[in-house]
C-alpha cells in the first residue's frame, strides 16, 4: 500500500471516528432472519431486518465496530473490536455472549456456529455514509460525505533531505435538508480546521476484513519519521445547483441528492524526514 | 498616490480581465467542451460568447486594486458566485447559459434530463427559455402528461464530478506581464 492510500485511509478513519461520531444512531431490537442459502451447519448466518431509512447497511454506512463515546471519539493506541455497540438477544430476550458469534459489520449480519439461536439485535450504526467516490453517492442515501484527495506535490526543504507533502482535498457533502447540511458542514469544518490526525501505517490492513468481520490482526502503528497529517486552508462553500431551480409551473420536484450540497476544501500536509 | 503607482493600477485594471478571461475560456475549452453532446441543443459551447462576456464584466466589476507605497494588493473577484450557484442563494437574474455552466462546474450526482420551455410536441428544443433539470425517473413519469418527448436522452453532464478548481488559475504569468509592461512604461517616460 503506497503512502497516498495510507493517508486516504487515515483521513477516512479520522472523519468516521473523530468527527462524525456524533452521527452514530442506535437501532433497537431488530429481528434477525436466518439465511439458509449462505449458511452451513457450522456457520449459521442471520441478517438484521431493519426498517430504518437510510438503511444502516447501505453503501458507506454499516454497524459500528469500535467502542465510541460520542464527542470523545476513540483512543487511537488501543482499538479492539467493540464490546458494547452490538448486543444480540435470543428468543426469550436473554443476551447472548459475544464469544458465541461473529459480526459482519458491513452487511449487518450475525454469524454463529450453531450453538445459539439469535432472534434480535440492538446495534449502533453510522448514520452518515462515508463514500470513496462520487459515483457511490447514488448507491447510498443522503446524508453522504465523500472525502477526495485530488492533487499533491512534494517539496524539499531548503536544508536537509526531508520533504513537505501537501495534498489538496475536498469533502463533498450531500444532505437531506438545509439544517442537516449546515450542521454537517460546520462539524466537518471544525473537525479538521487546525487539527491533525495520525498518519497510520496500516501494517496488517484496515480494521475490517474483506468479509466485513473485524480484522483482529489490525495493528495501530504510525508511519515512522513522518509527522501527523495536518490541515490548513480549510474553506467552506455552499453549493446551489442552478438548473435545479424549477421555474413556476405545474411540476413538483421529488427529493433529490443534489438539493442540499456543500463542500469543504482543505490542504492536508505532513513532513517526511530524509 | 504617485503617478507611477497610478500607472501600475491602470495597467492592472486594463490587463487583468482579459488575461483571466482568456485563461478561463481555455479551461472551458479543455475541461468542459470535450464532454458535451453534439446533438444537445443546449450544449455549453453554444454559450461560449455569453460566458466570456459574463466573465469579462464580472471580473472588471470585482477588481479591487489597492496600491500604496507600503505595499500593493490586488483582489480579483472572478465571476458572480450568485449567478453561477456557488453560494447560498441563486440570483434569479441569471441566464440559461450561466446556469448550465454553473451546474457543470459544481457537478451533479445521478441521471437527469434537461428540460427547456420550448421542448414540447417534438418541436426543436429551444436553447433558451429557463432550462431546468429533472431527475430521469421523474421525467419519464411526467413527460407523457406534459406532451414532452418521453425518449429524450439524459443530459450528458449527468453524474458528472464537476470542475471544482475551475477558477483556480496560475496568476504568475499575469504578474510577470504587468511587471514587464510597467517597467517599459517607466523607461519610456
Amino acid at each position: 500500500m503506497k503512502k497516498l492510500r495510507k493517508e486516504d485511509l487515515s483521513l477516512h478513519h479520522c472523519i468516521r471516528f473523530n468527527i462524525l461520531d456524533e452521527y452514530i444512531e442506535t437501532d433497537y431490537n431488530v429481528p434477525l432472519q436466518y439465511l439458509p442459502d449462505i449458511s452451513t451447519p457450522t456457520s449459521m448466518v442471520y441478517q438484521a431486518v431493519s426498517t430504518r431509512l437510510p438503511s444502516p447497511t447501505s453503501l458507506g454506512r454499516g454497524w459500528v465496530y469500535l467502542d465510541v463515546v460520542p464527542g470523545s471519539g476513540i483512543i487511537y493506541e488501543s482499538m479492539p473490536e467493540q464490546q458494547n455497540m452490538v448486543v444480540v438477544y435470543d428468543s426469550l430476550g436473554g443476551v447472548i455472549s459475544g464469544s458465541e458469534y461473529m459480526v459482519d459489520y458491513v452487511d449487518g449480519r450475525v454469524i454463529t456456529s450453531g450453538t445459539v439461536s439469535p432472534a434480535a439485535v440492538t446495534y449502533r450504526y453510522f448514520y452518515v455514509a462515508l463514500c470513496n467516490d462520487w459515483e457511490d453517492v447514488i448507491a447510498s442515501d443522503v446524508p453522504v460525505v465523500v472525502p477526495a484527495l485530488e492533487s499533491f506535490s512534494k517539496e524539499g526543504f531548503q536544508l536537509g533531505g526531508g520533504r513537505l507533502v501537501p495534498r489538496r482535498g475536498r469533502l463533498y457533502i450531500f444532505a437531506s435538508n438545509q439544517a442537516e447540511r449546515d450542521d454537517l458542514a460546520e462539524l466537518l469544518y471544525d473537525g479538521i480546521n487546525q487539527r491533525c490526525c495520525p498518519n497510520q501505517n496500516w501494517t496488517h490492513g484496515s480494521m475490517l476484513d474483506w468479509d466485513g468481520t473485524f480484522n483482529h490482526n489490525y495493528l495501530y502503528e504510525v508511519i515512522q519519521y513522518h509527522s501527523q497529517l495536518q490541515f490548513e486552508n480549510v474553506n467552506y462553500r455552499m453549493i446551489t445547483i442552478p438548473l435545479m431551480s424549477i421555474p413556476t409551473r405545474d411540476m413538483t420536484m421529488l427529493s433529490d441528492l443534489n438539493r442540499y450540497r456543500a463542500r469543504v476544501d482543505f490542504t492536508m500536509f505532513h513532513w517526511e524526514e530524509g | 498616490m504617485s503617478r507611477s503607482l497610478r500607472l501600475l493600477e491602470k495597467l492592472i485594471r486594463e490587463e487583468a480581465p482579459k488575461f483571466i478571461t482568456d485563461r478561463l475560456m481555455q479551461k472551458f475549452e479543455d475541461e468542459i467542451v470535450p464532454f458535451e453532446d453534439d446533438n444537445d441543443p443546449a450544449k455549453p459551447s453554444l454559450c461560449k460568447d455569453e460566458f466570456r462576456t459574463f466573465l469579462e464584466e464580472t471580473i472588471s466589476e470585482n477588481l479591487n486594486v489597492t496600491i500604496t507605497t507600503g505595499g500593493s494588493e490586488v483582489k480579483i473577484g472572478i465571476g458572480d458566485a450568485n449567478k453561477l450557484g456557488l453560494s447560498a442563494e441563486l440570483n434569479e437574474n441569471t441566464t440559461d447559459c450561466i446556469k448550465i455552466i454553473g451546474t457543470i462546474l459544481s457537478g451533479i450526482v445521478g441521471s437527469y434530463v434537461l428540460v427547456t420551455i420550448d421542448m414540447t410536441e417534438g418541436d426543436p428544443e429551444g436553447r433558451f427559455g429557463r432550462a431546468f433539470l429533472v431527475a430521469e425517473k421523474q421525467y419519464r413519469l411526467e413527460a407523457p402528461s406534459k406532451g414532452w418527448d418521453p425518449n429524450k436522452p439524459i443530459w450528458k453532464f449527468s453524474n458528472f464530478p464537476g470542475v471544482p478548481d475551475f477558477f483556480e488559475i496560475d496568476l504568475n504569468p499575469f504578474i510577470e506581464s504587468v511587471t514587464k509592461k510597467f517597467g517599459e512604461a517607466l523607461t519610456a517616460r
